[in-house]
Parts: structure tokens; sequence; C-alpha cells
């Protein structure tokens, strides 16, 4: 029982798995589509007593529950929030009811299906941030793939099959070893898959290196840390908004989730021992990255390549160890949530006007559709990290742990922040200005009331988090400094 | 006086099968037949969990692992009756015989995971493998069948003589066919001896014939294809486990304190049949012949466990065969429900037309991929924890990442029918498959979700 007496995540968790049963059982695709709205929304309701209840004094994990689950694997269904965790289940809230918003009108074809697989999503990705116990956790983990695959498949645009299929493989295979992983875990642990109970374990540095590896791939393979990343700007690209919003709102941070919640406390030797492999892996994503979003042509493509540079951030924040860097990656995922999710909405609203991606045929939307570009530029803005926005104050605290940790290092940053704004700048201008090509022209009208609607709660948390980002960082603080003890 | 109590379900089953023999001649409906099949499967299957111990000094133990493999057995047997009834190239006056063979093949498949003895597991072995040599070639005019049968009949007598000359090699070290016999004496037998490997050996590649295990998985695909789909169905499920249920319990009761001398064989083995069955199944056409090669994957996985040779091996072997079951029975069960189906490009846009039937072969697929939320995924969990527990990490680590193979190949037929548009025509379908189908389907989920063991 969690702390309300009552199983608050238990019932957030499965909640939206109503809402998909509910869906099968109507008749009407207009009503699924009210279905999902309202079972998201809901969802995002029995939310706010988990903020308001969550304890920011106490660094345990707080709303526990445990059953006995598999007897003969001796695995436990437990599930529990600490404040990390806390920031993700509530993001994936908001997210969710994005989804459904931003695919109003976009999905017009097997429309129950959509909306019954992202409440499903819905479900399963709440479980990745709340599962206490290995084994649940692998299980939510790899289910992600059953919904995800068949939303990029089969509501995708034109490479859809081959997206969907590589980012199945690249993804199964990165967690296969980590199964493997969880496995040896248990021996070495002392039979149990409780995560509380195997981070107090102290392994032998040796074992700690191989299972460094194995958690690794999986991990790295979902941010996507250089040279995992491959699968990324193919899936995004031809994925549905609502697919590309929840792969980057809430999809790669759950792999950097996994480096602080089970690769740092179990191998706390062996992640001292390659931090600067590590952090030599994110400096290249970082700049490989925005060097290669220079390059493209695609519009959603681009904002795909964008991710791998503002992940790379965060895999640096993490690996960087200490308080600052490990906040400022965190409130980075956060944001990147946040704004990435925001521009791959404003890409799904215009394409669903236009009906292409290439750049090309883009330019002067500021003259067409004024409320649009009004949003657009605010997340531009906040993308590029601008000072008042929410990714400045994540940027900033990853750069100072950097510098604290490691001037050299630090002095790659600046690199990374200037080929940023330069590749949103130079994006906005191709967008936004210039003159509008005839063939738009006509396509184009602005934001409805629904997309509006849609827009607003991401910029007020834009400005939020930006001037005032105690509001998060005071969740936080007590548990990225339990992460840290387990380095010292 | 023989105490036959544990014996009481085979001795039921038995009962059945002549009572079956005699009246089955006078049934003219399909469906009286597969009922009457399902009706004995599941008294017996009543009877099976109550009783339990060893009977004939010995020869023959019911335990609670030979329990839940006849289990195995008794479900295979009912459905794979409702698939036959639905499958037209069976005809009417030929569906008596068909149900007999099956119920006599099964009969032998409950003695061999029972018995403890050699020389009654080759009995029980050849029993059951006579009636499937018949079985593979049930359509007589089907050439393939011809060719499946005749194929398998000679491979098999083949193997059956080495096993034979396996059990003498043994008499003739121990004076005796019991595992108890050779678990006593094995420590008196020099750490060398060659007559003991070679006997080893010879029985074991009897199996790993059986179970479709490479090097010795030539002839499965071939078989798998030419046979009639129920019979294929039967094919992939009984035996294999039988054959390795058989092989568990040999290796642990009587050769389980020198593995020495097996365990390298068999690492080889599973680590050869998990290369072969994964990688040849990428470029299939032919459903029925991927389900072959993956069901070769698939036998590599028990084949793990069996190497644990431990307790919870064999749980996991247990466990494993049970969900494998549910999940390629209900594979089969969609190909035989959708006519186009043997090649894969068939199922074009299925999901368009009959959205349940791909639902559900999706399901099985997943499940067969072993991801969760799906019995496979929990099985196959199983099976890696039991095999790393005895220490074998490596071969765990090789057989996952042969394993990433499979999920191109299962998902392949899962794009064909969800993100393809075609023009297919679907036949509605009767209602003894969609039974079957639900019964799968549900069992594959609450096995994933609520692991159990009976």
């Amino acid at each position: 029982m969690g702390e309300l007496g009552f199983p608050t995540l238990s019932f957030l968790i499965f909640f939206p798995l109503l809402g998909a049963a509910l869906i099968f059982l109507v008749k009407k695709d207009g009503l699924a589509k009210f279905i999902a709205l309202g079972t998201t929304l809901l969802n995002l309701v029995f939310g706010i007593p988990l903020w308001t209840n969550f304890d920011k004094t106490n660094p345990q994990f707080q709303f526990v529950e445990t059953f006995r689950w598999i007897p003969f694997l001796n695995a436990y269904y437990k599930v529990g929030i600490d404040g990390i965790s806390l920031l993700f289940v509530m993001l994936t809230l908001l997210i969710s009811v994005l989804c459904v918003l931003c695919s109003w009108t976009a999905i017009k074809q097997r429309v129950k299906e959509f909306y019954a697989l992202l409440l499903m999503m819905e479900t399963i990705m709440l479980g990745v941030f709340c599962a206490l116990d290995m084994f649940l956790f692998y299980v939510f983990w790899e289910a992600m793939l059953i919904p995800m695959f068949l939303l990029i498949g089969i509501w995708g645009s034109y490479n859809r099959i081959y997206a969907s299929v590589k980012f199945v493989i690249f993804t199964f295979a990165g967690s296969v070893l980590m199964l493997i992983g969880i496995i040896v875990l248990y021996y070495a642990g002392g039979k149990t898959f409780d995560v509380i109970e195997l981070s107090k374990v102290q392994l032998p540095v040796n074992l700690q290196y191989w299972l460094f590896l194995a958690f690794f791939v999986a991990f790295a393979v979902k941010v996507p840390m250089f040279p995992f990343h491959t699968w990324l700007p193919d899936a995004h690209t031809e994925a549905p908004t609502a697919g590309s919003v929840i792969l980057a709102g809430i999809l790669l941070k759950v792999g950097a989730y996994g480096f602080l919640r089970f690769t740092i406390p179990f191998c706390p030797e062996a992640t001292l021992g390659l931090k600067e492999i590590m952090q030599v892996l994110s400096i290249t994503a970082i700049v490989y990255g925005a060097l290669v979003t220079l390059m493209q042509t695609d519009f959603k493509r681009l904002i795909a390549y964008s991710s791998i540079s503002h992940m790379g951030f965060v895999t640096l924040g993490i690996f960087t160890l200490n308080k600052e860097a490990i906040e400022g990656a965190i409130l980075q995922m956060i944001n990147h949530g946040i704004v990435t999710g925001a521009l791959f909405m404003c890409i799904g609203a215009i394409y669903e006007r236009t009906h292409t991606r290439d750049l090309s045929k883009y330019g002067g939307l500021g003259k067409v559709v004024p409320i649009f570009v009004f949003f657009y530029t605010l997340f531009s803005a906040a993308a590029i990290g601008f000072p008042g926005t929410n990714s400045f104050i994540g940027e900033f605290l990853i750069a100072l742990g950097v510098f604290k940790d490691r001037i050299l290092l630090g002095a790659f940053l600046p690199l990374g922040f200037v080929l940023g704004t330069a590749y949103m700048v130079w994006l906005y201008y191709r967008v936004v200005l210039k003159e509008v090509p005839a063939e738009i022209k006509d396509q184009l009208y602005d934001l409805n009331l629904r997309e509006v609607l849609m827009f607003i709660p991401l910029v007020v948390l834009v400005f939020m988090i930006g001037f005032y980002p105690q509001v998060l960082l005071g969740v936080l603080k007590d548990s990225v400094i339990q992460i840290i003890n387990f380095l010292t | 006086m023989i105490n036959l109590t544990p014996f009481f379900p085979e001795l039921l089953f038995i009962g059945f099968t002549l009572f079956y023999f005699v009246l089955g001649l006078w049934i003219k409906k399909r469906v009286v037949h597969s009922l009457l099949v399902i009706a004995f499967s599941v008294l017996t299957l009543l009877t099976l969990f109550q009783v339990q111990g060893e009977a004939f000094k010995g020869m023959f133990v019911a335990d609670s692992f030979s329990q839940i493999l006849k289990l195995v057995f008794l479900i295979n047997l009912g459905i794979c009756s409702l698939l036959g009834m639905n499958y037209s190239q069976i005809k009417d006056d030929l569906f008596y015989e068909f149900n007999l063979l099956l119920m006599l093949s099964t009969l032998g498949m409950m003695f061999m995971v029972s018995s403890k003895e050699l020389l009654s597991l080759f009995l029980s072995l050849e029993f059951m493998s006579l009636c499937l040599y018949l079985l593979a070639g049930f359509v007589v005019t089907d050439p393939k069948a011809n060719e499946a049968s005749l194929k398998y009949y000679l491979l098999g007598s083949m193997f059956s003589a080495l096993l034979i000359l396996g059990i003498s090699i043994f008499y003739s070290i121990f004076g005796g066919t019991t595992f108890k016999v050779i678990a006593e004496n094995l420590s008196l037998i020099s750490q060398h001896s060659f007559y003991l490997f070679t006997g080893t050996i010879l029985i074991l590649s009897a199996f790993t014939f059986k179970a479709g295990l490479a090097p010795f998985h030539q002839w499965s695909p071939d078989v798998y294809e030419g046979a009639p789909t129920p019979v294929t169905a039967f094919m992939s499920v009984g035996p294999k486990v039988a054959a390795i249920g058989a092989m568990a319990s040999f290796l642990t009761e009587a050769l389980s304190q020198k593995p020495e001398l097996w365990v390298g064989p068999l690492i080889f083995v599973a680590l050869l049949t998990a290369a072969i069955g994964n990688v040849l199944a990428l470029r299939q056409v032919n459903l029925k012949r991927l389900l072959a090669y993956s069901s070769i994957a698939h036998a590599g996985y028990l084949l793990l466990a069996v190497i644990a040779c431990s307790n919870s091996g064999l749980k996991a072997i247990s466990f494993y065969a049970l969900v494998y079951t549910f999940m390629n029975l209900g594979a089969f069960a969609t190909l035989i429900s959708f006519p186009q189906g043997e090649r894969i490009n068939g199922f074009l846009g299925l999901s368009h037309v009959n959205l349940f039937l791909a639902v559900s072969m999706l399901v099985f697929l997943f499940s067969l991929t072993g991801l969760p939320p799906f019995g496979g995924f929990v099985a196959k969990f199983f099976i890696f924890k039991s095999i790393i527990e005895s220490g074998y990490t490596w071969v765990a680590v090789i057989c996952i990442l042969f394993s990433i193979l499979s999920a191109y190949y299962y998902l392949r037929v899962g794009v064909k029918m969800f993100f393809y548009e075609g023009q297919i025509s679907m036949p509605s379908m009767a209602i003894s498959l969609r039974l079957v189908l639900v019964v799968a389907l549900c069992f594959t989920i609450i096995l994933g979700v609520f692991p159990f063991l009976p």
C-alpha cells in the first residue's frame, strides 16, 4: 500500500489499460478519441496527489507497494518512486495527454487501435519509471517495443516498415544482454531482484565491469549514445507525430534513467573507472550530432538528429558524476522531453497542412501563420537554451558540473552550444523567414483552439522551469545525493 | 502385488484408447471424434495430478516433472485433434485413424517421460515414433507427404538402432539398465572409459535426433513441410518435449555425477542448434518451414535447461514446454484457419480482413520471440536463469545473441500482416478453430502475466 492508504502507483500505472479495454468495447471511432482523452486527463489529475503528497525531505523510495508475483522466479511486483522517478512519472502523464491531442485529426485510419496502443504505451512507460524489481523493470522495458513497433509501422510515413523493424531489432539486440546481466546480478547479489537490496550489495569489481557493459549496451541504444544512434533518425522521422513525441519525450529518457537508477548504484567502481570513456562518447555525440543536424533537409529528421546532440549533454552530465551535473542532466531530460516534444508537435501540425517535410518547400511562415510562429519561436529559443527558458538552466548546471570536474572537457561545451544555436537559427531562417513558396501558401491556415491548448501547458512549463527551477530541483536534490553516495 | 496407483492415469488412457479403437468405427461425424478425444484427454488430466510415486520396481515413476510433461502431451493431443478436424485434406473416413494414431503416439510419449529404465524408454520411444511415421505420410496422395514419411522413417530407424546399441553398451558396463543401477555404479567406472563415453554419445544422439537438434536436424524442415499441418503441429510439440524430457531425466538421474561425460557435447549441440535454427530461418518464405526452423531453435533453448542439470532446470523445462505448447499450436492454428497462409506473402494485409486472427498471430509470434508480457518471455527467462545458476553464463550469452535473429524473422510475418495492404479473401472461421485460438491466446497471455506451474 502507498502512503495514501491506497495503491496509488499501481492505479496510475494500470488505469490507462482500463481505458484501452474500454476503447475496444465501443464501436465508434469518434468515441475512442474522447475515451483516450478522458483517460489520460483523468490519469493526470490522479497524478496530482502524488506530487502534493511526495515528501521532498525523504530520500528513500515512497509510495512503495510490494506483492509476491512469480514464486518460482522469486520475482516481486514492487513499485515505488523517488524524486527522479516522480518527475518522469509527471512528464509521462502530461505527454500522454498531449499525444492524444496532437493526433486528434492526424490519425484517420484504424483510429480505435491507435488510441488503444497509445494508452497501453502510457501504462508501460509509467511502469518503467516506477518498477523497483529488476524482473518487473525488464518486463516493462521490453514490452515497450510492441506498441511502438505497431505505432511506427501502421501509422508512420513512407519508409515506416524499415524504420519500425530497425527500431525493434536495435532495441531488442541491446536489451538481451541486459537480461543475462539481470540474472547474473540476481545470483551475485544474494538471490533477489529487488533494486533497493541490490544497490546495497558490494559486488566484486571484475563483475561490475561485465555488468556495466551488459547494461550499457541496453541503455546506450535507448538514449541513444553515439555510436548506437542510427535507429533514431529513422524511427523519429517515420513515426506519426504522437509516436515521435513519445519517443523524444519519454523513450529516450528511459535509457538515461537506467544509467542513474541501475548502472551507478550497482556498479559504482566500474562507473568511476569508465567515466572518461563515457564522457568522450557523450562529447562525440554532442558535436557529431550537431554537425549532422546542420546537414539535414528534412524538417523532422533535423529535429531527430538534434536529439542525439541534446541527449549527449544528458549523458555527459550523468557521467560527470557530481551533484550539479547530474541535477542538470535530469533537468535537461525533462526539458528535452518538453521542448523536443513540442517541436515535433509543431512539425506535426504544419505537416498536417502542407503534407511535406522537405525544408526547401518551406519559407515565410511568419507572414501566413503568426500564432504557429509565435509558439514555434518560443520552442526554438528554448531548444537553443536561451536565458529565461528551461534548457538554459539545465545546460548551465551541466556546464557547471563539467567545469568543476575537468576544465579541458568543458572546453568542448561552447562548441556544442554554438553548433546547437547554428542549426536551430538556420532552421528558423529557412522555415519562418524568406518568402512563402506558392505551392504551400494556399494550404496554410493558422492553429485552431485545440492546437493552441496543447501548446499552452508546454509554454508554461518552459518559462516556469526557466525562471523558477527550484520546483523541480527541490524534488530532485535528495535523490541525487543518494545516487552520489553510492560512488563514495 | 505391484502397486499400480501411480500408473493409473496411463491405465485409464489405455482404456480410453481401446474404447475408442472399437467405438470409433461407428462414429460418422468429425465433431464427435474430436469431442471424444478431448473428453478422454480431460478425464485423464483430472487424474494426472492425483497420484505420485513409482511402479514396477522403480521402472516407472510419476513425479511432478513427468506429470507436467504429460499435461503438455494431453493438451497437445486435444488441440491437434481439433486442428485435424478442420483440415480438409484428411478425409472423413480416415479421421478415425488419425485420432487413434494421435492417441497412441501420446501414450508413447507419456511412458517415455516416466520410464526410469533404458529398455522401457526405448520401447516407448519406438511406440511413439511408429505412429508418427504413419502420421507424417497421412495424406497418401501428396508426394511431399510420402517423401516426408519415408525420410522420417528411414532416418528414425537408424537412430533407433544407434540407441539400442548405446543401451547394450550400457548394459555391458553396468549389468543393468535402470537409472538407479547406472547412478550407483557410475563412480566405479574409471575416468576415461571409452565404452561409457561411446554409449552415452550414442544414446544422446538418438534423443538429439528425436528432438530435432542440430546436427541431426536435417529431417525436420522437410518432414514438417511435407506432413499435413495438424500433424506438423503435433510433431513440433509432443515428440520434441518427450525427447528432451526423457533426456533430462536420464542425465539428471543416471549420469549427473559425471557431467564431464556429456556437458561438452551437449553445449556444442546447443550452440550449433541456436546458430543453425536461427540463421536458416531467416531466409524461409514458407511459414511452415519457418516454424520448423524456429522449433529447432526452441528445442535448443530447452536443451540449455537440460545442460543446467538441476532442479530448477527441470522446472524450467516443464514451464517452457507448457508455454511453448500454447504459443506454437496457436501459430499453427492460425496457419490452418488461413488457407493462403503457407507462404508468408499470403499474409499481406491480413489485419484488414480479420483483425482477431492477425492480432492473435502477432501475440504468438511475439511470445515465440520472447517478448514480455507473454508467456514465452517468462519461459525463456526461466531457462536462462537455470543455466546461469549452473555456471554456464557464456553459453547463455552466445545463445541469446543468436536469438536476436529470431526477432527479425518473426517480425517479418507481423510486418506482412499489419503494415501492408493486400487483396485477400478470408473464409469465415470454424468455431472450433476460434476456440483453439482463444484458448491458446488466453494461456499465452496468462502464463506471461501470472505465471504458475501446476
